[in-house]
């Protein structure tokens, strides 16, 4: 009788800790997509710039590159370049001017070459520069942007 | 075999002697220290040691004349061989122009470096001084040391970017120095510059943020021309970096009424990381007392405020906007594209306080609008955001409270067969 009771008992304990396990499992996750933690950001590592069509030599293209902008330019001489257009100053997005070649920042007149480096104004380095590559041939191709 | 090495190791021997003896002989080197009177002994000592000049094959002669092929003193000190001894004042400007303003010889060593330092020095207000006969003012040796010397890229240089402010307070921070020195406009020279440059942005660019293109004392008053920029050459003076606001402030009303230019609002030593609060003519604003909130009438005034009230609409707007999409963001939403868009918004908040010294409102307003334009599309996508995650969580409730109904039911279900197990049991 007595060993009959301790294996009862045994038995419902067990099945109290199953049940408990299995409602913690299911409350968990419910609680953490209502509660969701703080998570980082996700570093984007290559993106689709453009067209390959769409750049003639000496033009530029601000394209997102994740929840920033990057900017390609096809360089007068047809060689394509890309980089972070974040100015390294106060965070201004930059353009391209095709009347210099030049990467040019509007906030404070900033100024970058072809190669990223600061050429004159306040931004006190150059731009984060991209590795280029084209995907695919004729109208369709894209020219897809990574971080070098 | 062993003859062999033997052979080599004789050569080598009478190579490296050789090699010695073609070495010019220094005996001022050999002499001075060995001398007790340290006023004696460290120059050599310091020249030995890191100095750009002895590692080009300079010695001491070559700056202070003399024969460092004499070993007693009064040879090695004969005048006839040219022996100067401790140049001072102007004849230190002489001995480093021999060679610093002498292009060909500079091309030997320094084919990049400039030739004419010393007739910019002689256009400063050091130079015109020491012209004058004070010899207390600053020259080569003053900035750039004796001995031991070090290119202005070697970051222990005294002149190196990072370390120019305290060399120039050697001098201007010495209140004793200073005394009799005056202002152009007859004010006493102040000795505070380095402290009030220490609390300045560009100073914290500097020595914080690793920028070594931010302004130190020579960016704005020169180096070997120092002066301090005159009366309406200030403004061109910061433009050569603050390129667009110069160019906004020249057609400003300002432009003709403020004698200091960017410094009548900025200071010049201690310019403070610029705030809205600065704009306006109540609380922290700078532009009373020439302003005042009392003047219903002033037209300067209400440009201000209403500038000021336009920034921190789109300040605000756009912090708000950023909160709410960090909310949706972080609950798994995808706003990568309002994240770009609150970035333009952003920049259309420089470009505004750009074109603020201008100081014309009309030409910051639809700046502003564009920027608020963009921030309030950016809270409809975050609001839809909202809405969708309100959705989702509605949706988790539903979809929990039926599994829980369907557990319940089934517990009750597995009663029920026991009791009617127990029953037909008995």
């Amino acid at each position: 009788m007595t060993a009959d009771f301790d294996r009862r008992a045994f038995l419902d304990g067990l099945l109290a800790v199953g049940f408990v396990s299995t409602a913690a499992a299911m409350a968990y996750p419910v609680a953490r997509y209502l509660v969701p933690p703080v998570s980082g950001e996700p570093e984007t590592a290559s993106a689709v710039a453009a067209k390959a069509s769409e750049l003639k030599p000496n033009s530029g293209k601000v394209f997102k590159f994740g929840n920033r902008p990057g900017i390609v330019v096809r360089t007068p001489e047809g060689e394509l370049v890309a980089f972070s257009a974040v100015c390294t100053h106060l965070d201004c997005t930059v353009q391209f001017k095709a009347d210099t070649s030049q990467l040019w920042c509007a906030c404070h007149n900033g100024t970058y070459d072809l190669g990223g480096n600061v050429v004159s104004g306040p931004p006190p380095r150059g731009l984060e520069k991209f590795a280029v590559n084209v995907r695919g041939e004729g109208a369709d191709a894209e020219i897809v942007v990574s971080r070098a | 075999m062993r003859r062999g090495l033997c052979v080599q190791f004789l050569v080598a021997l009478v190579l490296v002697a050789a090699r010695a003896s073609a070495q010019p002989a220094n005996s001022c080197l050999t002499c001075h220290a060995t001398q007790q009177d340290a006023r004696i002994a460290s120059p050599a000592a310091l020249f030995s040691q890191q100095d750009v000049h002895r590692e080009r094959g300079f010695a001491c002669a070559d700056c202070h004349g003399g024969n460092p092929a004499a070993t007693a003193k009064a040879q090695a000190h004969d005048a006839a061989k040219g022996y100067k001894g401790k140049p001072t004042g102007p004849q230190i400007i002489a001995t480093c122009a021999r060679c610093h303003s002498d292009a060909e010889l500079m091309r030997r060593f320094a084919p990049k470096q400039r030739v004419d330092q010393a007739t910019e020095y002689a256009t400063s207000v050091h130079g015109k001084r020491l012209a004058s006969g004070d010899t207390n003012v600053a020259t080569c040796v003053s900035c750039h040391g004796a001995h031991g010397i070090r290119l202005v890229s070697d970051a222990k240089s005294p002149v190196f970017p990072t370390n120019v402010a305290t060399t120039c307070a050697n001098c201007h921070a010495d209140a004793k120095r200073m005394a009799g020195y005056k202002l152009p406009d007859g004010s006493p020279l102040p000795t505070h510059q380095l402290a009030d440059y220490q609390t300045s942005v560009h100073y914290n660019a500097l020595t914080k943020g690793n920028d070594l293109s931010a302004p130190t004392c020579n960016d704005c008053h020169g180096n070997h021309g120092a002066v301090p920029p005159g009366v309406g050459a200030i403004a061109n003076v910061c433009g050569s970096c603050h390129a667009v606001f110069a160019e906004k402030f020249a057609t400003s009303v300002h432009k003709q009424i403020f004698d200091k230019g960017c410094v009548e609002c900025h200071s010049n030593h201690a310019v403070q990381k610029p705030s809205d609060a600065m704009l306006g003519v109540t609380g922290k604003g700078i532009c009373q007392p020439c302003h005042t909130a009392e003047d219903k009438g002033d037209k300067g005034a209400a440009a201000a405020e209403t500038m000021r009230t336009e920034f921190e609409q789109l300040k605000a707007a756009i912090d708000t906007s950023h909160a709410l999409i960090a909310r949706v963001k972080n609950a798994g939403i995808e706003v990568s594209d309002q994240e770009l868009a609150l970035r333009e918004a952003a920049t259309k908040l420089t470009l505004a306080h750009t074109e603020m010294h201008a100081f014309e409102p009309t030409l910051v307003a639809p700046i502003i609008a564009d920027g608020t334009k963009i921030a309030a599309a950016v809270d409809v996508a975050g609001q839809k955001g909202v809405s969708e995650l309100e959705f989702r969580r509605r949706g988790l409730a539903w979809s929990l409270a039926a599994i829980v109904l369907v557990v319940v039911g089934l517990a009750l279900k597995v009663r029920q067969i026991d009791q009617r197990r127990q029953k037909s049991d008995v």
